[in-house]
């Protein structure tokens, strides 16, 4: 009997419950399956680390340290051989390490370690991209070795050839290891090529501080590289992804659950005012607000329980494996399944269906709580009644009426217009803003390559010296890195003003760049302090103008100045910034960098973007073409009677549609015109909650042209839906007025 | 002859459930006259008034209005057909909730060519005070009143009445059958009115008598009498 109702119910109302079952499988589908992918990415992640012993640091001196010296520190730290060598290979270049012993151990995906001489481990994704499998010969450094398995390093997660790179390129740079034997002969043949490399793991409550100290400190030897793992790139990286992705989905959730209390709010009014007078009825009859619930909420609540039982399938099946496969492609990890968590599980069982009871039994108990007389007969609403219409177009006045009559259905269309319309200005802001960030890098970065040297040679011709270093923020979920230019006072490259002024009490007055300050609220005249990337050596810093400049966060201080700060000299210089390429015999480089690696890396963060960006504008898609439909739908179903009135009396359709969906269309245009700026300045204010973990400002950057598309789909997705409802329109018969008898 | 039907029929449902509700029905109907439509409940008279209003297809047979076959009609032209011509006034007035009285006959103002001086009507209806209230704000016999106003104000040669009054009192019933009454003799509109009231009869020229989906008689009223003078009368 129920039963049989409900599937009378399912047939009629068809449209309907298949969009409240889309919007929640979909919509919630994105967010669990984002969360799922991402924490367990991170859970991997984290055990891999724990299984392969991470280091706390690493530190690379000029000349190896003897095995007394290292031996002195062995109860205040863990201090083990990592040396390397960077080796052309068949394809690109390899960083060979020698085998492990208990620090850093490789994760072996396929085959095993590396145990005779010419046998050699790969880094997965080189191996992937490279077509190399366990067998496979490749040449590096003039010798043949065989591929013995691949894996990644916990140490090179992403694999970043300089610490100070902005993107990695797994195909022609990574990570390998050979047997200890192996090694010893690469170190006979090379010793200069060999970094002397060490991992180290902090003992009882010793800080890295005293582990720096150990390594500069040993005689006759220079620490080139001291790095924290906190701090490192290639360890923490990943987790910044996943931050964004947990971030943004987070964001949609919450618009997400507006919208879906929001459509069952309307889909619940709307069948409570179809079946006021049964409702009226019934209630008069005698039966109970618990029986009234389950005649009317009983399938509403099924179907959202089924929503978020497919949301579950929708995140675990696709999502979740869209969500992260950009992370698993960037960044060389094991490989995992996706499990859900409790948390989320618990989540979609209960709170749709939950929803769906509360607002309904809130609605319900408000419509019984007036006389069945008033619930099968209400009163005429007053608003617009006093309207005085004379003067106005036959047509133009009976729309009027209809909008009044319909206003709080409309208003409440332009609302879900507009939520919907944020979802998708997320979605689209996230691509867009990186597409602005790299297309002020153009306007902002004057110089072509920048060279870091020894600071011992003559500056050539065309040249203009620096003292660049990269230092830490504490930002608001992790440090921020920060590009200290120190510049001479008339650079060619920079318009900041770095006129030379020493420091005042140990305080350096720097200019600051837009990007930094507005990203973590820096104002003139405010004092705050960075690290150096060890997160060692702290100095504090006053801000002086703040300028315009958007790529990276900067501060800009006199060369002299940040020699002094960060030297404790002044005569010196780490950089070359010139237009064209320099000699490279005339200089000894240490390393070289174009403006294009700039572009490079908002490229290949866009990339491991990209599927998100996809996902959730597909869903904002759909859920913005599901509410319109519903919104319209409902609408079109309160005037089916007018309709038939109208065909009755001789109304061609054209003049039904006219007064009926005319309106409607004005109003829909006029909503998706004010949705646009008004969610813009939505996401805006999101956007540095959205990106606190990036070492950059965003802002949505929606340019003209996005605008234009957004406004494109969103009209073409109501045209559609138009032309369906026209159908609709015209499908409805004459005889509806004769059945429904008031 | 005005309005010709010939053999008409019409059945709803289908294999089992298939009833012929309009069976092998012919009639014929004078322009200017007033056409009575009794019978018993489930005879057929409705579907009957809506085949010609066309608001309904028939399955067989031809209804001939003003020399034009109806039945052969596209969608289209079939709304022309009752823009031009028809009239229609329900049991349950079905006026626009949301619209005046004025504006629920401006309607119908808005679809015809040679329209009725729209005030003279609404003063003919006795709505004046209530012209600017809505639906709601009005008694049953006043929204009867304004959904023939909004039938009446394109002057439609033909008026359908789907039992007109059956939703009024006797005393409101009577004050709008005279309404139809005068505007027949006024305007020359051929009224069709399906009834169940067989009191009334006398004020039509023409009766037909619906059993089970036939006409089980057709004939011209002799004795015919107009409301009004029968109220007269009975004073
Ligand atoms: N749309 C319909 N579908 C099925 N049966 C119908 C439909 N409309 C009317 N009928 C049936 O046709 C018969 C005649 O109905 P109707 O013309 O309304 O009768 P009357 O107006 O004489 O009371 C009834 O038995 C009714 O059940
Ligand atoms: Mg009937």
């Amino acid at each position: 009997m129920l039963y049989k109702r409900y599937k009378r119910d399912i047939r009629h109302n068809f449209g309907m419950y298949l969009a409240i079952f889309i919007i929640l499988a979909i919509g919630l589908g994105t967010v669990f399956g984002g969360n799922a992918g991402d924490d367990s990415m991170i859970q991997t992640v984290e055990q891999f680390f724990d299984d392969a012993s991470l280091c706390d640091g690493s530190a690379a001196v000029l000349y190896p340290l003897s095995e007394d010296y290292i031996e002195k520190s062995s109860d205040r730290f863990l201090v083990e051989e990592a040396f390397y060598t960077d080796m052309e290979a068949s394809v690109g270049t390899l960083r060979v390490f020698g085998s492990r012993k208990t620090i850093n151990t490789p994760y072996v995906e396929n085959g095993r370690l590396p145990e005779g001489d010419n046998e050699i481990f790969l880094e997965k994704h080189y191996a992937e991209l490279n077509g190399y499998t366990c067998g496979s010969s490749i040449i590096a450094g003039e010798k043949k070795y065989t591929v013995s398995g691949t894996g990644c390093l916990p140490d090179y997660v992403y694999v970043l050839k300089r610490i100070n790179d902005m993107s990695s390129h797994t195909a022609s740079f990574s990570t390998a290891i050979v047997s200890e034997d192996a090694f010893s002969e690469i170190k006979e043949e090379f010793p200069e090529k060999i970094i002397a490399n060490y991992f180290f793991i902090l003992k009882n409550n010793e800080t890295s501080e005293s582990v720096k100290e150990f390594f500069s400190s040993a005689e006759n030897n220079i620490c080139t590289e001291f790095i924290n793992s906190d701090t490192n790139p290639r360890i923490t990286t990943y987790k910044e992804d996943c931050y964004i992705v947990k971030r943004a989905t987070f964001i949609f959730a919450v618009i997400l659950m507006i919208v879906i209390s929001y459509v069952m709010c309307v889909f619940l009014q709307n069948r409570i005012e179809r079946e006021r007078k049964y409702i009226g009825t019934l209630s008069a009859l005698g039966y109970r607000k618990r029986e009234l619930i389950f005649h009317y909420l009983g399938l509403p609540l099924i179907i959202s329980e089924a929503g978020g039982i497919g949301s579950l399938i929708a995140g675990y099946f696709i999502f979740s494996k869209m969500l992260t496969k950009d992370s698993t492609d960037l960044y060389s990890m094991p490989d995992f399944k996706v499990s859900m968590p409790l948390y989320i599980i618990l989540f979609a069982i209960i709170v749709p269906p939950l929803i769906m009871l509360v607002i309904g039994t809130f609605m319900l108990t408000r419509k019984i709580a007036s006389t069945p007389n008033e619930i099968i007969k209400p009163k005429h609403r007053a608003l617009g009644t006093k309207l005085k219409l004379s003067g106005l177009s036959y047509i133009t006045r009976y729309r009027t009426r209809q909008f009044f009559k319909e206003l709080t259905g409309n208003v409440v269309m332009i609302f879900g217009v507009f939520i919907s319309t944020v979802l998708l200005i997320l979605g689209y802001s996230i691509y867009s803003s990186i597409k602005k960030y790299q297309s002020d890098i153009d306007g902002t970065v004057k110089y072509k390559y920048m060279y870091y040297v020894t600071g011992n040679d003559q500056v050539p011709e065309g040249a203009e010296k620096a003292e660049i270093h990269n230092l830490k923020y504490k930002g608001s979920i992790s440090d921020l890195d920060i590009t200290l230019f120190g510049i001479s006072e008339n650079s060619r490259f920079f318009t900041a003003d770095t006129a030379e002024r020493g420091a005042d009490n140990d305080v350096y007055t720097v200019s600051v760049s837009d990007s930094f300050a507005e990203k973590c609220g820096i104002h003139e005249n405010d004092v705050f302090t960075v690290t150096d990337t060890s997160g060692i050596d702290e100095y504090t810093l006053k801000a002086g103008e703040i300028v315009p400049y958007s790529v990276g966060l900067s501060v800009f201080i006199n060369i002299n100045d940040a020699a002094l700060m960060i030297n404790g000299e002044r005569d010196h210089y780490n950089t070359l910034l010139t237009e064209n390429e320099i000699d490279k015999d005339s200089v000894n480089i240490l390393a070289a960098y174009t403006s294009e690696e700039y572009t490079e890396a908002a490229d290949s963060m866009l990339e491991s973007l990209m599927l998100i960006i996809i996902a959730l504008l597909g869903s904002a898609a759909i859920i913005f073409v599901t509410v319109l439909f519903l919104m319209l739908k409902f609408m079109t179903d309160k005037a089916k009677n007018n309709i038939s009135l109208l065909k009755i009396l001789g109304y061609h359709a054209n003049e039904v549609n006219k007064i009926y969906l005319g309106g409607e269309t004005y109003i829909i245009i006029i909503a998706i015109l004010l949705s646009l700026p008004l969610g813009t300045l939505v996401i805006k204010a999101l956007f540095p909650y959205l990106t606190a973990g990036y070492s950059v400002r965003l802002d949505p950057g929606i340019t003209l042209s996005g605008y234009a598309i957004l406004a494109v789909f969103m009209f073409a997705a109501y045209a559609v839906l138009y032309i369906y409802l026209r159908f609709r329109l015209a499908g409805i018969s004459f005889t509806e007025i004769l059945k429904e008898r008031e | 002859m005005f309005i010709e039907i010939k053999k008409l029929n019409k059945s709803y449902g289908e294999g089992d459930n298939k009833i012929k509700v309009i069976n092998n029905v012919s009639l014929d109907i004078e322009k200017g006259t007033i056409c009575m439509i009794i019978g018993a409940s489930g005879s057929g008279k409705s579907t009957f008034l809506n085949l010609i209003g066309a608001m309904d297809v028939a399955d067989s047979g031809s209804i001939v209005i003003d020399g034009k076959d109806i039945t052969k009609l596209k969608a289209a032209k079939l709304t022309d057909y009752r823009r031009e011509y028809l009239g229609y006034i329900f049991q349950f007035y079905n006026l626009i909730p949301d619209l005046t009285v004025l504006e629920n006959i401006e309607t119908t103002q808005y679809l015809g060519k040679d329209n009725m001086d729209i005030d003279e009507l609404i003063r003919l209806l006795g709505l004046e005070e209530h012209k600017n209230k809505f639906p709601s704000q009005l008694s049953g016999g006043q929204q009867q009143r304004c959904a023939i106003g909004r039938a009446l104000v394109k002057k439609p040669s033909i008026l359908l009445c789907d039992e007109p009054t059956g939703a009024l009192d006797s005393k409101t019933s009577q004050d709008i059958l005279e309404l139809l009454e005068e505007v027949n003799e006024k305007f020359g509109t051929t009224i069709i009115m399906v009834t169940h009231n067989n009191d009334i009869t006398c004020m039509a020229d023409h009766i037909v008598v619906f059993s089970d989906g036939k006409i089980v008689r057709s004939s011209k009223n002799k004795n015919k009498r107009s409301i009004k003078g029968m109220r007269n009368s009975a004073l």
